[in-house]
């Protein structure tokens, strides 16, 4: 009867501390960090050399893309002034670009609209190729090298730089 | 038998080092950038000068697969700040074969994001990319600037440098070195800020026989440092070219040929 009893409370026990292990085992798993987005499973877009310029599909992008937390995100607008976040009033040097004659400076997002798609366009169209602004094949003749500053702003003293 | 192999190894290894000494005596400047150009190699993650982090996601990279990527804005303890929006677009990320995206990421100080596509069909020896787009994100990931430059009749990027402030040069050649990284032919660099707007740009300089450009770069002040070796018996010089804001050489010196 007593060796019953102790065999009892060793089953019991055992019992307890199985399920004690479990229960932590199961827990930790809970507490696994989300597996980042597995970009190799996401569906495959091939691109064709019809349509060499395709933004990833919102899916894609979505997987890539966590949610927004609770705390509210960067303002977009600066505290001060009207420009957008991050935009400088001096981004552009339009003195630079007067001697620079066809050559477009950049697009930039002064008054906070999405320009998204102006700059996807911008990278569809297709150039032809131009001459090198400011420059004549005169500059591409095989010269000596230089040996003094003075030699060297001599030989390039008819060229334009688009320097302000 | 395992032991003999590995002293083989060794002595072989011992040898070719010395004998590489002895053929290479002459001094040479390491001036030239023999990968230029070359983000494709490079990881695009990676803390910026504000103390955020930028991560590329490369969606599906491959050579046929690939479809595009998104640029993540992490504070300096990894949390998420922003995704940039939009996102890359296949046929701007991937300038030609290999597993990763051809682009360049820099953070900023002013917590932006300035991206650079290389554009162009992709060879590194001899250049061959005619183009190039610049984007820039600012912290909340909204897109305020985008540009494209070239092509440019005759004309290739040779080499996309940022420089620690974040400005960056571009520097177009008429005569890619077909060996290696540098320019043989004419030669343009611009400097070019976070917004990919050109800030300054150099008349052009060159062709030099036996010379040929290597690297260029940017002091403090934005200022660009150019490197060029000249060749000649078998010797090199070194000469190092320092530029005022106006785009004119405003120092020279040279150095060598040592050998």
């Amino acid at each position: 009867m007593r060796s019953f009893a102790i065999l009892a409370i060793g089953l019991v026990c055992c019992g307890l501390l199985v399920w004690g292990l479990v229960g932590r085992n199961s827990k930790a798993e809970r507490t696994q960090p989300e597996p980042t987005p597995s970009v190799a499973l996401l569906p495959v877009a091939t691109p064709t050399a019809d349509r060499p310029i395709e933004s990833p599909s919102p899916e894609v992008v979505a997987l890539v893309t966590p949610q927004a937390s609770a705390t509210p995100m960067i303002q977009q607008r600066q505290q001060t002034g009207t420009l957008p976040l991050g935009v400088s009033p001096n981004a552009v040097n339009p003195e630079v670009y007067k001697k620079l004659p066809g050559v477009q400076p950049p697009l930039i997002n002064y008054d906070g609209r999405d320009i998204g798609p102006e700059a996807l366009n911008m990278l569809k169209t297709r150039r032809e190729p131009v001459p090198m602004p400011g420059l004549s094949d005169e500059n591409r003749k095989e010269k000596p090298f230089p040996k003094t500053v003075q030699e060297a702003n001599g030989q390039v003293q008819a060229t334009a730089s688009p320097s302000p | 038998m395992k032991s003999l192999l590995k002293k083989s190894f060794v002595a072989i290894g011992i040898v070719a080092f010395l004998g590489g000494q002895i053929a290479y005596s002459a001094v040479d400047p390491d001036a030239v950038p023999i990968v230029s150009n070359l983000p494709i190699l490079d990881s695009k993650t990676g803390t910026g000068p504000d103390g955020n982090i930028r991560v590329l996601w490369d969606i599906n990279p491959g050579t046929t697969t690939y479809t595009g990527s998104v640029l993540w804005i992490l504070d300096n303890l990894g949390n998420f700040l922003a995704a940039g929006n939009p996102s890359i677009p296949a046929g701007v990320g991937y300038g030609g074969g290999g597993a990763k995206s051809h682009i360049l990421v820099q953070g900023q100080a002013d917590g932006n994001t300035t991206l650079v596509f290389p554009l162009g069909p992709y060879s590194q020896s001899p250049s061959t990319t005619t183009e190039f787009a610049v984007w820039t994100y600012n912290s909340a990931g909204q897109l305020i600037a985008a540009v494209v430059y070239g092509p440019y009749n005759g004309w290739v990027v040779e080499d996309i440098r940022f420089s620690p402030t974040g400005d960056f040069t571009v520097v177009w050649t008429d005569g890619s070195a077909p060996a290696y990284g540098g320019s043989t032919g004419a030669v343009v660099a611009w400097t070019l800020n976070e917004f990919g707007s050109i800030a300054t740009g150099t008349p052009s300089f060159g062709p030099y026989g036996n010379t040929f450009l290597g690297k260029v770069d940017l002091d403090q002040n934005n200022l660009q440092h150019w490197y060029w070796t000249t060749t000649a018996s078998g010797l090199t010089t070194l000469t190092l070219w320092g530029f005022n804001g106006a785009g004119q050489i405003a120092s020279s010196n040279a150095f060598g040929p040592f050998n």
